[in-house]
């Protein structure tokens, strides 16, 4: 058979497993990027934590260890592949006696391998927006915090109300990358088993020994999906742009 | 007794002594104006009182209470001391009406419409109140410093302090803001302003300090200051008066 007939073939009989494993990488990146991002935020605001001469001894070792906790965490995570991340995450919760073979049992697809797989991409995409919200927060001009504590504000309600909002904003473009590269780098999820479109591809492949055309119907929907992705995150951006809530460049206030 | 005494502050950046010695009082409705060369200290100084700068040594006492004390609640005291910036300092992320609000209800812990009721009736006051809906983004240099008096108004200061607020703005729009701080001047609110317009100085202040390297060189009366000029100051006026 020739690959025009394999793509045929696969597309008709399998089209279902492909559908499923599109689902699965949307959830994924979806779930992961999303989650990951309310994370990053608590785990970027852990690397900033700065003891104050006025905490009382305890908040300043306090403040030193989540500080010394969480640039280890950011820089482990991405300092290793996800993929090994996946593995050593499987095999060391089987060590404790956890098998998310076991778990939602009797679901054939978004099983618990799933939830696994969901877990991985969320801690796995925390260190990563920790970063992305920290060169945010850097980003936000000094005189944003200024003009709020000369105000009265405490230094948590300037970030919350001032500080964060504008930093995320101005992050959103980096955001949406990482969900680009969530949507690919969640294929390498398949070596636990998370039913995901590389995964769909790879049973498919096998049952049918149709490699080269399996490989090629995913490759063009990660494609579409990618495409597809950066067009909604341009229209995000336009719609942002268009509202004029304020602007990217932190320009200080000088008259033009 | 004066709203604000400041006794003797010090301070220095790693080995640079930036303000060296400085006091002066402040009674309720006076209006001093700081002047100095750039470098001096006059901007050091006022963050201080606003506490954004820790004095090394000395202490600031507002409405008898010694501001710089250890358990003092420093965002109660930036509350009632508030500080109108060179860069405004808007915030980017809201409407001109929201910029105004927030504080008045996170710190002083207004409703909703009264904060709000608050916040229009000072808009009107600097001229701006039909740009209650607008973002920072889309005013003038001149609007933005006239929404940051607005903003800080909402707070009813006891002293509003001025950081150089025309130093960033064309000569049109200087002449709004400083109209905006005469009629403040009227209505008898105390501030202190460090500013770079001699002229606007002269005529809206009733203290001048002139500080020379981070040192009390004259204060007094601000006819008197001007009338008898030290040699720094003559100096300095024959540069900033052109």
């Amino acid at each position: 058979m020739n690959l025009g007939d394999d793509i045929a073939n696969l597309l008709t009989n399998y089209w279902r497993e492909f559908l499923l494993g599109l689902a699965g990488t949307l959830l994924l990146s979806v779930v992961g990027t999303g989650v990951g991002l309310f994370l990053g935020v608590f785990l970027a605001l852990g690397k900033r934590m700065k003891p104050r001469p006025s905490d009382n001894p305890f908040q300043k070792i306090g403040k030193r260890v989540l500080r010394g906790l969480s640039s280890a965490y950011s820089a482990v995570i991405r300092g290793t592949p996800m993929m090994v991340q996946a593995i050593l995450f499987k095999y060391g919760c089987m060590a404790m006696g956890v098998n998310w073979n076991n778990i939602l049992p009797g679901i054939d697809v978004f099983n618990g391998w799933m939830v696994a797989g969901l877990i991985v991409i969320t801690l796995n995409t925390t260190a990563y927006m920790c970063e992305v919200v920290l060169s945010g927060l850097n980003g936000v001009d000094k005189g944003q915090e200024e003009g709020a504590r000369s105000l009265g504000l405490s230094s948590s309600q300037t970030l919350w109300s001032v500080v964060l909002p504008q930093a995320l904003r101005n992050a959103i473009p980096t955001i949406g990358n990482e969900w680009i590269v969530n949507i690919k780098d969640s294929s390498v999820l398949n070596v636990i088993g998370v039913a995901e479109l590389y995964f769909e591809a790879y049973m498919a492949a096998n049952s049918t020994y149709a490699f080269m055309a399996s490989y090629l119907i995913i490759a063009v929907i990660y494609l579409l999906l990618t495409l597809g992705s950066n067009l909604i995150l341009k229209l995000v951006g336009i719609k942002l742009e268009g509202k004029r809530i304020f602007r990217f460049s932190h320009r200080k206030g000088v008259a033009a | 007794m004066s709203l604000l005494e400041v006794n003797h502050i010090s301070k220095r950046f790693d080995d640079e002594v930036v303000l060296a010695d400085v006091s002066f009082t402040l009674d309720k409705g006076d209006c001093l104006t700081i002047l100095g060369n750039s470098g001096s200290g006059k901007s050091t100084c006022l963050r201080c009182i606003n506490l954004l700068e820790r004095p090394d040594a000395g202490e600031i006492i507002l409405d008898g209470q010694n501001i710089l004390a250890p358990k003092t609640d420093e965002n109660k005291v930036r509350a009632r001391v508030n500080m109108v910036f060179q860069s405004f300092n808007l915030f980017n992320n809201m409407s001109v009406l929201a910029n105004c609000v927030l504080a008045q209800r996170k710190v002083l812990k207004r409703g909703k419409r009264e904060a709000e009721e608050i916040a229009r009736k000072n808009l009107s006051k600097v001229g701006l109140l039909e740009k209650a809906d607008a973002f920072p983004a889309s005013l003038s240099g001149g609007q933005k410093q006239r929404v940051a008096i607005a903003r800080s108004l909402c707070m009813n200061p006891e002293i509003l302090l001025f950081d150089e607020p025309t130093s960033a703005l064309d000569p049109m729009m200087v002449a709004e803001v400083c109209n905006v701080m005469a009629n403040l001047r009227e209505e008898g609110v105390t501030m202190i302003l460090v500013t770079h317009q001699l002229d606007f100085a002269r005529k809206i202040s009733s203290k001048t300090m002139f500080l020379h390297k981070g040192i009390v060189d004259m204060l007094g009366p601000t006819e008197e200051v001007f009338s008898k000029p030290s040699p720094h100051f003559r100096d300095f006026i024959k540069v900033e008066g052109h």
